[in-house]
């Protein structure tokens, strides 16, 4: 004989089925089952709130075509690699099966038997574009090295270093879309290894030759600079780091390349500004003179000066930002388009009109004439972080006449409250759940909350939820038995964070687990 | 889309065809996003399990064996899987993310509709209260609206299984709802 859960459970699966598909009414399905109606009829309306509370949701828009670009690169990958695989073995490279596999245990091994079969027979297997996810990039390296080896003289040898970096760069932009964090490390690693050989070689270069490597090299490192910062906002950890140090040195190549190409003997006024300027990119305190002043006032100008031409676009990347050191949004960048080839400068001033950071200066993308960019830390002409406040950015050319078009941006260094603890509330003592529901006031200007909840209460090895996001409310089933202490923080959309609430204390008492009932 | 042109787009998809493995993506992602999102409550984590998610069915889409289950129950499976690592990797917390329910009630009439959103308030939360399996039932039964057959494959688990963890789980949140206020 059935027992009755059983047909209740029947029931109650045709039935939802039949409202799922819109068949039938709760009404008519419950008179199928007039024996189970007073067990079913709660349960099928259990059944209908738990649809209602769970709407379809999709990710955001950003997110999913993001999501769908890195896939696209890939799949895209993943099929050159099926199709060199498959050259490689109609070529007779017909590697083990165990070699394709992503794993490159034996890749290095690999990789001296393959550029011993290129150079003896001239098959290219590893194509030069091949990503540092291939299986066969270690063979492109191995390549590269021997072209390093084969370099003679300074000029060869400074001009193979510069196009390594090129392709280490490339690489790490490529690794950086398809959030390979671990790769983008190891390409800018390489390309700053690769640069400093470059200048280095270059040192012993003299004449037309070192005029002729430093101009190239000075346009490498304009468009290095601005793709560094592309991929220090798209990564994190180890791998941010290193852009942070390939961003010093790229600042200090870019010093080096300047007095290559500008000897001080015959500095004009703008290699003054350009390396003053060189110095605000990294927020360092620079004591010379105030280039941007004298220009300014307009007093010293010559007639030959030209005033800056076809501006289109001035803007930041930010309307707010919190150059509090914190890496959130520390740094706004501010993009220009204008007619290609031309020097700018951006001044900033406060709401009130007085300068407070002069000449910046707006670095031309290489690959994409007449935009140019650069960047504000925050800080005034004395290296010191400027209050909250609105602050107007102006532009000019090497005139010093400002453009009509300007562009405001906001700074803010303050902390939004400290939450209040609602529940559990002080001492509670709470049994019967294996889950613990925290939950705080919710604070206006908080984009996040970061919780902290421990055994000790001076929260020595706290656990930190850092990932709440606006909800205000959280659900942990890992307390054990015992007292514990906990404490909230907020943090705004620029990254400023309150102090940590005062911490509530709640005990935590383990009852015996009761079965569950299957009946109404 | 029919199974017949799923079907093709899978096949073409296992050959690293992009704009194949696109329309696949763009057909599900949602879903996949939906599920995990219900599971671990918290937007940015489960875009990041998303995009595990199908990153892995690439991998592994050579593997995919369309007699077993269909591409949905496949993808949802690994989705399940990423997620079971992730509770097990962050202590196994759950957000209770308390936004108010939206939308119709199909065949009820006004007094129905009422009594539902007044309940539906709560649920999400007493939701909580369940065990993680019976939980991820009625995700997969009320927000996927897969059959029990699709569930069992996801879960690893029979169909009568599946039957009476959906069966206590309504239960357990119907009990706690009358204790409370008696509203069923």
């Amino acid at each position: 004989m059935r027992r009755m859960s059983d047909e209740l459970e029947e029931a109650l699966e045709n039935c939802i089925t039949l409202l799922e598909k819109r068949e039938e009414s709760m009404k008519s399905c419950l008179d199928r089952y007039p024996d189970l109606r007073e067990s079913l009829e709660p349960l099928l309306r259990t059944a209908l709130a738990i649809e209602e509370v769970l709407p379809e949701v999709s990710p955001s828009a950003t997110f999913k075509k993001s999501l769908g670009v890195k896939l696209d690169i890939v799949v895209k990958n993943k099929r050159k690699e099926l199709i060199l695989s498959k050259k490689a073995s109609r070529k007779g490279f017909s590697l083990p099966a165990f070699l394709y596999p992503r794993k490159n245990i034996l890749a290095p091994a690999l990789a001296a038997v393959l550029v011993f079969a290129i150079l003896s027979t001239g098959t290219v297997v590893a194509s030069a574009n091949t990503l540092p996810n291939s299986v066969f990039y270690p063979v492109k390296r191995a390549v590269e090295n021997v072209k390093v080896i084969l370099s003679i003289g300074a000029q060869d040898k400074a001009q193979t270093y510069l196009e390594l970096s090129e392709k280490r760069l490339n690489e790490a932009m490529t690794m950086a879309n398809i959030n390979n964090e671990k790769l983008v490390e190891n390409s800018i690693l390489s390309m700053d290894a690769n640069l400093k050989k470059a200048t280095e070689a270059a040192n012993d270069l003299t004449g037309s030759e070192r005029q002729e490597f430093f101009e190239k090299l000075s346009k490498f490192i304009a468009h290095q600079h601005l793709a560094l910062e592309e991929i220090h906002g798209a990564v994190s950890g180890p791998a941010r780091e290193a852009v942070v140090c390939s961003l010093e040195l790229n600042q200090k190549v870019y010093e080096q390349t300047n007095l290559a190409l500008y000897p001080t003997s015959s500095s004009t006024r703008n290699d003054i500004l350009k390396k003053e300027n060189a110095g605000f990119v990294e927020g360092k305190e620079v004591a010379t003179v105030s280039a941007g002043e004298e220009l300014s006032e307009g007093t010293q100008l010559s007639d030959d000066k030209i005033q800056a031409k076809g501006v289109t676009f001035f803007k930041t990347d930010l309307s707010l930002f919190s150059p509090n050191g914190d890496r959130i949004k520390d740094i706004c960048k501010i993009n220009v388009n204008a007619a290609p080839e031309q020097d700018l400068w951006v001044d900033i001033f406060s709401e009130e009109g007085e300068s407070v950071r002069s000449n910046l200066k707006p670095v031309e993308n290489l690959l994409s004439k007449g935009s140019y960019k650069t960047s504000w830390n925050g800080k005034n002409n004395a290296g010191k972080v400027v209050l909250d406040g609105i602050y107007l950015l102006k532009l000019k050319g090497e005139d010093g006449n400002y453009v009509s078009l300007t562009t405001k941006v906001g700074v803010d260094n303050t902390a939004p409250a400290s939450p209040d603890l609602l529940n559990p509330k002080e001492n509670e003592e709470i049994s019967g759940y294996s889950w613990v529901t925290l939950s705080w006031s919710s604070v206006p200007d908080a984009e996040k909350y970061i919780l902290q909840y421990s055994g000790n209460s001076d929260f020595k090895g706290a656990n930190t939820i850092d990932d709440l996001g606006i909800f205000y409310s959280i659900s942990v089933f890992e307390f054990s038995e015992g007292k514990w202490h906990w404490r909230v923080k907020s943090v705004d959309n620029v990254g400023n964070a309150s102090d940590y609430s005062f911490p509530r204390t709640f005990t935590i008492q383990r009852e015996t687990v009761h079965n569950q009932t299957t009946s109404s | 889309m029919k199974d017949k042109d799923l079907s093709k787009l899978v096949e073409r998809a296992r050959k690293y065809d992009s704009e194949a493995f696109g329309l696949l993506y763009e057909r599900f992602v949602s879903k996949v996003y939906g599920y995990i999102y219900y599971r671990i409550g918290n937007r940015v984590e489960a875009e990041d399990l998303t995009a595990q998610t199908f990153l892995k069915a690439l991998d592994a889409i050579n593997r995919f064996d369309g007699q077993k289950a269909s591409f949905l129950t496949w993808l949802i499976r690994i989705a399940n899987n990423l997620t079971i690592d992730y509770f097990r990797l962050k202590g196994r917390r759950v957000e209770v993310p308390l936004e108010q329910a939206t939308g119709n009630c199909g065949f009820c009439d006004t007094e129905e509709i009422a009594l539902t959103n007044i309940v539906s308030e709560r649920v999400m939360a007493l939701t909580s209260r369940l065990t993680g399996e019976q939980r991820q039932v009625m995700i997969l039964k009320f927000n996927l609206h897969f059959t029990n057959g699709e569930i069992a494959k996801v879960m690893d688990k029979t169909e009568g299984s599946v039957k009476s963890l959906q069966h206590r789980a309504l239960s357990k949140i119907k009990k706690v709802l009358k204790e409370e206020d008696g509203l069923l």
